[in-house]
């Protein structure tokens, strides 16, 4: 079918390469269950699941390669990559996928995080295929996410990747595992039913406007009064007009804002859970603490991206006036997440590791959660800088904060395997012992609270710098987050690696990280980034520039 | 209007199944029979053999004359050979001929309805039949599948009824042998127990849906202008003319739809009509509660959907609470029942710990996600009613799936743990991880997780219920939805996290493995591939609504 | 400078003019620091030697030798506040955040308990029970079900009659 001008199809010669990219994590399982088939040893299956998944990475850097960030048209950074096919047409539902900036560093992101986290499972013993092969399903319902285009594909990609992360926490987590997945589970659902019934509104609204979609570019388009083929108007009306079809205006009044925000909140609800902003994120400390450590990166390096990224992706262009409207509550909502987050950390510096580390992620996706409300406080127009700066900086935290946050919980898990213990209060004096480990902690840590010359910097000047502009007060009182997270960390790395050291951990030199160790191997790329982006940021910035600008 | 030789081929699947359930029993009497254990066996297996075989055949020649394979629809122009003539004379009875736009005798419609509640009915007869394989063989093998044929029969015909009196029969025709089929251990307390509440229950609602149909008989008779030959007013058309030409709620017909609704409605157990349905799923034999939960509630919404869209469309009403005047017709009552059915059937799942029991509750509960669907015939537009028709097969076709996957797993569970509390699913996945596997994507699917099918049929019955303006209705939907999680999860945990108190592995029995796995391939497949099947679907209506 | 284009005008304005009196003045004072600590270096023959300013003025050498108090002044304030804080957000955390959600699934499973209750124990496990009870080691199973039955068909009656009732009288015609 003959596609817009925004989107751009893959060159002749491509095979359908995003799909292949989809799909390589399960051609990976599928050889596995060959190996097990065959009873291969569980330690070949380890280190052939964790090559396997440099078949996504490189795949996914082909399309970086080759991915011209410079495209736009028609209003708006161009999609590429494009594979649309129509799936179900009772219902016009489409095969969808593409990327353009905002995705593509996320489908990065992913596809780096995953052997990640592979190599942090290697000691896992018990049911070593399935693991591996829930691991490898979960990367491929996180590239769904975020390369699928079409509702219909981006609600199953959203919904389905509970599912291995729930068996992952279940079968493999700690004590309280079973509440924490629980938990986990039927929140992130509940809050997206309503997103589920809301799209479905929009389907019927667009139906009687003549236009059936779920296209998340159109819609998007539309919601900004962007022009698409086939209809006019702009989504506010559409909807609108709708609500007065079936007669609920006789109820809720003539206002066309108050069905925009309805809609507005329902999305904001479905999408904050999964980013954990305040007060949705009592579930992250659970789960963050009982997951297996390769959970515990893989859910906060990357799931709870895809809130942030349905917000860029869906929240802010279909509904720019209601969330114009709400954004001061959106940027209240976030600077109480970043000073809750902080003060949680810094409650849990007598604590367990992993609960610090999941309070700082709080803090950390508030900052995400400003940059957001700030975007929204300024739709278009006005002082497009600083709403560029914003989603720029946004994006880069995100990058920037899955690299960091997987390093922390990596190592965190390096540290417990090592000593079976987990409170910060049982540590003392580990760097006289171990201290290539306390160095590389250290750098993971001082990457999380945003040390200049590391990419966790690069993100939250910029969130600040473009936050500043709309939302003055609210960034004002946020950098009390910054002062406090990093007071929590550094508590932390002092009750680990300072002072006396405990005699109990006598023993522990031998198990010193080293360059023959893979968790030296497996922390090494995620620093290495770290201080690349920190240094010179722009692979990452300048992805997103084009989508930034343009809307 | 008479009955000729042409009209023969359009009920050949029914004839074929009642041919196929009287060989069935009739064969046994060549069977050695003994008392033994292995004799016994032996002649279980043969009727089964023999059953299996029939459905499949059964099922392969109403799946040509359907037309619904690609390629397989004749064209004029097909030149004639011994296949085509084959094809051509079975496809003259077919839901694509001209011939089918007519009810025979005004009684049984030969539609894409029909036809696709013959291929959801004989499926899962098949499916079902496999499940019985290792099930303890009982003393009178062949009378339990010429039961379970004589049943596929009645709903097949209840899937094409269009007039009061053949729709009774058909339902009765279904019903009878269900009972006996539900308590067929008659050494089994619980069996006998389900068998003997399901038929009293049976009964008393039979008289409430006569009840109901002879209001509406009366009131079809009591406003004709001239007297009409009798015969032809119980004819779904002739009623709907009737109740068409009025001009204000009659409150006679009022009542005669809420009986007919409350009547069908133990078929379909919804609340308040659904106390029978734990009871006896759970003391039912596993494979035939599978049977029962599916195939049996299908066909009871088939007909109710055709009754009242057929005999009632002046009365549709809207479930909408935009103003009070909305508030009417029978969609509302649909709209009410579906709301209790939804609170109730996901509540009362919570605190269950017999997984049978649980499950009976979520198909109580999946009955009001299906009468969501037919919310949409509210809309006076086609294309909406044309959504809610679709989602209501789609759905059906799911469920039928899914539901029959899960009691199988679960027979399976049953028969080499011994019971089926969910204490005995603890562990599961390290006993026989495929069988977790596959009763874990079963149970996925009932609880609405992408990609299963359970989640695209939740989604279009969502749509459905929206455009009708039932509003209220889905947001329940969708809480309810919510709440299910919490009991799917549970056995879900069960499987993959308790520790067994045996690690000794266990081996499913290959027939039950193969229904489970073409269950499973069809969950997976209408979830991914859902454009296959609703092309079918849309089909439906061109001839089914009137 | 790439990924930040947009930052030009903020990064192209008016630097600051060096200015040789104010960085003549930085320097002076710099040097009279290291003069003055030259100086008086002499006072000291080893570094245990005592300071002779402790004797001449105590308080000035206790304020300096503790940089100010500014570390104590600051654990208490600052420090001691955010100490309370951070106990006070994980206290709203766990307590109250975390119980509100944990309280809707509890209310969600009393109210199932509740209708389990009525549903099963109340119509159906009590006539139950007291057939059970009448009819110990009988096999009488038949009877057994008359008490359940009972209580099904009357769901329907009420059922119907409710509907009807509704929709006859409730519904405006």
């Amino acid at each position: 079918m003959p596609l817009p001008p925004y989107l751009m199809a893959s060159p002749e010669w491509m095979p359908p390469w995003l799909t292949l990219l989809m799909l390589s994590p399960l051609i990976g399982i599928a050889l596995i269950g060959l190996a097990g088939v065959a009873r291969v040893p569980d330690r070949l299956i380890k280190t052939f699941a964790s090559t396997w998944t440099l078949v996504p990475l490189m795949m996914a850097i082909v399309v970086w390669v080759s991915f011209d960030a410079n495209a736009t048209s028609s209003g708006q950074g161009a999609v590429q990559f494009v594979e649309k096919i129509p799936w179900i047409q009772a219902v016009r539902v489409d095969y969808f996928v593409g990327v353009d900036g905002l995705s593509l560093a996320m489908v990065l992101l992913t596809t780096i995080m995953t052997p990640i986290a592979m190599l942090a499972s290697m000691d896992v013993t018990h049911r070593v295929k399935l693991h591996f092969s829930l691991l490898l399903l979960l990367e491929t319902a996180m590239l769904g996410y975020f390369l699928s285009l079409d509702f219909f594909f981006f609600f199953i990609f959203w919904e389905f990747s509970l599912v291995p992360a729930f068996f992952i926490i279940m079968i493999w987590g700690g004590e309280h595992r079973g509440r924490a997945a629980f938990k986990f589970f039927v929140y992130t659902v509940s809050g997206s039913i309503g997103m589920l019934l809301l799209f479905q509104f929009l389907y019927l609204a667009t139906r009687s406007a003549g236009f059936p979609t779920f296209d998340l570019i159109a819609l998007g388009r539309l919601g900004q009064g962007l022009p698409v083929e086939g209809i006019s108007g702009d989504l506010a009306t559409i909807i609108f007009n709708y609500a007065q079809e079936l007669g609920i205006t006789a109820y809720l009044g003539n206002n066309p804002l108050t069905y925009t925000s309805i809609a507005f909140w329902v999305i904001f609800i479905a999408f904050a859970i999964k980013l954990a902003v305040w007060p949705f994120h009592t579930w992250l400390p659970d789960t963050y603490t009982e997951a297996p450590t390769s959970g515990s990166i893989l859910l906060s390096a990357v799931m709870s991206k895809m809130g942030a990224y349905g917000m860029l992706r869906i929240l802010l262009p279909f509904v720019p006036d209601a969330a114009q409207q709400f954004a001061q509550v959106m940027g209240a909502l976030a600077l109480i997440g970043i000073v809750s987050g902080a003060f949680g950390a810094l409650a849990h510096t007598r604590g367990s590791v992993k609960r610090l580390i999941g309070y700082t992620s709080i803090n950390h996706m508030g900052y995400v959660m400003l940059a957001i409300a700030a975007v929204a406080a300024l739709p278009g127009g006005a002082s497009l800088d600083s709403r560029a700066i914003a989603v720029n900086g946004a994006l880069m935290q995100m990058v920037a904060h899955g690299l960091s946050t997987g390093a922390l919980f990596l190592l965190a898990g390096a540290l417990y395997r090592r000593t079976h213990c987990s409170e910060l209060t049982d540590f003392g004096g580990l760097r006289v012992v171990m201290p290539a480990f306390a160095g590389v902690m250290g750098m993971a840590m001082f990457a999380n609270l945003g040390l200049p010359g590391l990419a966790g910097f690069v993100g939250e000047f910029f969130i600040f710098r473009g936050a500043w502009a709309t939302l003055p007060f609210f960034t004002t009182l946020a950098t009390i987050g910054l002062i406090f997270t990093a007071l929590a960390l550094l508590l932390m790395f002092q009750r680990i690696f300072l002072g006396p050291l405990n005699p109990r951990w006598r023993d522990l030199k031998k198990q010193d990280l080293s360059i023959y160790g893979l968790d030296f191997w497996a922390a090494v790329p995620l620093l290495a980034l770290l201080l690349v982006f920190g240094i010179y940021p722009a692979p990452i910035m300048g992805l997103s520039n084009a989508a930034a600008t343009e809307w | 209007m008479q009955f000729e030789m042409t009209d023969i081929p359009r009920i050949l699947p029914e004839i074929l199944l009642l041919v196929l359930g009287l060989l069935v029993v009739g064969s046994d009497i060549f069977e050695r029979w003994a008392t033994d254990e292995a004799a016994q066996r032996e002649r279980s297996h043969s009727a089964a053999w023999l059953t299996l075989i029939g459905l499949g055949m059964i099922f392969i020649i109403a799946l040509l004359q359907s037309g619904y394979i690609p390629g397989t629809q004749l064209a004029e122009d097909t030149p004639s050979n011994f296949f085509t003539n084959i094809l051509r004379n079975l496809q003259s009875g077919g839901p694509n001929s001209s011939t089918a736009v007519e009810p025979i005798l005004g009684a049984f419609a030969t539609d894409h309805l029909t036809m696709l509640g013959r291929l959801i009915f004989i499926g899962a007869a098949f499916l079902t039949v496999l499940l019985t394989f290792d099930v303890r063989p009982s003393a009178h093998p062949a009378e339990f599948y010429g039961l379970l044929v004589c049943s596929t029969a009645g709903m097949c015909i209840m899937s094409g009824a269009s007039e009061l009196i053949l729709a009774y029969l058909a339902v009765e025709l279904t019903s009878i042998p269900l009972y006996m089929l539900a308590g067929y251990f008659r050494t089994d307390k619980r069996s006998t127990e389900a068998g003997m509440k399901y038929f009293l229950f049976g009964a008393v609602s039979s008289g409430v849906l006569l009840y109901g149909m002879s209001l509406t008989y009366g009131f079809v008779a009591s406003i004709q202008a001239v007297p009409v030959d009798g015969n032809v007013l119980t004819q779904f058309s002739r009623i709907g003319q009737a109740s068409n030409s009025l001009l204000q709620n009659d409150q006679l017909i009022t009542l005669a739809v809420l009986f007919v609704i409350a009547g069908l409605g133990y078929k379909i157990a919804v609340v308040p009509f659904h106390g029978w349905s734990p009871d006896v799923y759970q003391g039912a034999p596993t494979p035939i509660t599978a049977f029962l939960s599916t195939a049996s509630k299908a066909a009871g919404f088939l007909l109710l959907y055709r009754l009242l869209v057929t005999a009632f469309p002046g009365l549709t009403g809207s479930a909408s609470l935009a103003s009070d005047a909305t508030f009417t017709g029978w969609t509302s009552a649909l709209a009410l029942i579906a709301l209790l059915t939804l609170i109730v059937g996901n509540l009362a799942a919570l605190p269950q710990t017999n997984v049978k029991r649980l499950l009976a509750y979520s198909s109580i509960a999946h009955a009001g996600f299906v009468l969501m669907a037919m919310l949409a015939w509210a809309s006076p537009q086609s294309i909406d009613r044309a959504i809610g028709t679709s989602s209501l097969i789609y759905y059906l076709v799911v469920y039928t799936v899914t539901n029959i996957g899960a009691f199988g797993s679960l027979a399976v569970i049953g028969l080499l743990t011994g019971g089926d509390d969910i204490k005995n699913l603890n562990g599961l996945a390290r006993r026989n991880l495929g069988l977790a596997v596959l009763f874990a994507i079963f149970v996925l699917s009932l609880a609405g997780i992408p990609p299963l099918s359970g989640f695209l049929a939740k989604f279009y019955v969502f749509m459905a219920a929206w455009q009708s303006g039932a509003t209220w209705l889905v947001v329940i939907g969708a809480i309810t939805t919510i709440i299910s999680l919490y009991y799917y999860l549970r056995l879900l945990r069960a499987m993959f996290m308790q520790s067994p108190t045996t690690t000794e592995p266990i081996k499913t029995p290959a027939a039950m493995n193969l229904s489970l796995v073409v269950a499973c391939l069809l969950v997976v497949f209408l979830g991914v591939f859902p454009n296959i099947v609703l092309t079918l679907i849309d089909q439906v209506q061109l001839v089914a609504g009137l | 400078m790439p990924g930040g284009h947009w930052l030009a005008h903020l990064w192209a304005q008016q630097g600051g003019q060096f200015n040789i009196i104010m960085a003549g003045i930085a320097l002076l004072v710099a040097a009279a620091g290291i003069a003055a600590g030259w100086h008086y270096s002499g006072v000291f023959a080893t570094a245990r030697d005592p300071e002779p300013l402790e004797k001449a003025q105590p308080v000035l050498f206790q304020v300096l030798y503790n940089k100010g108090f500014i570390d104590e002044l600051y654990a208490a304030t600052i420090g001691q506040l955010s100490n309370a804080l951070a106990v006070a957000w994980n206290w709203i955390d766990q307590k109250v955040l975390d119980r509100l959600v944990d309280a809707t699934g509890v209310v969600t499973f009393l109210l199932g308990r509740l209708n389990f209750i009525i549903d099963d124990t109340l119509f159906n496990d009590g006539p139950d029970g007291l057939a059970n009870g009448t009819l110990t080691g009988g096999k009488g199973v038949r009877e057994v079900q008359t008490g359940k039955i009972h209580d099904y068909i009357t769901y329907i009656v009420i059922g119907v009659v409710v509907l009807a009732l509704f929709y006859l009288y409730g519904i405006q015609q």
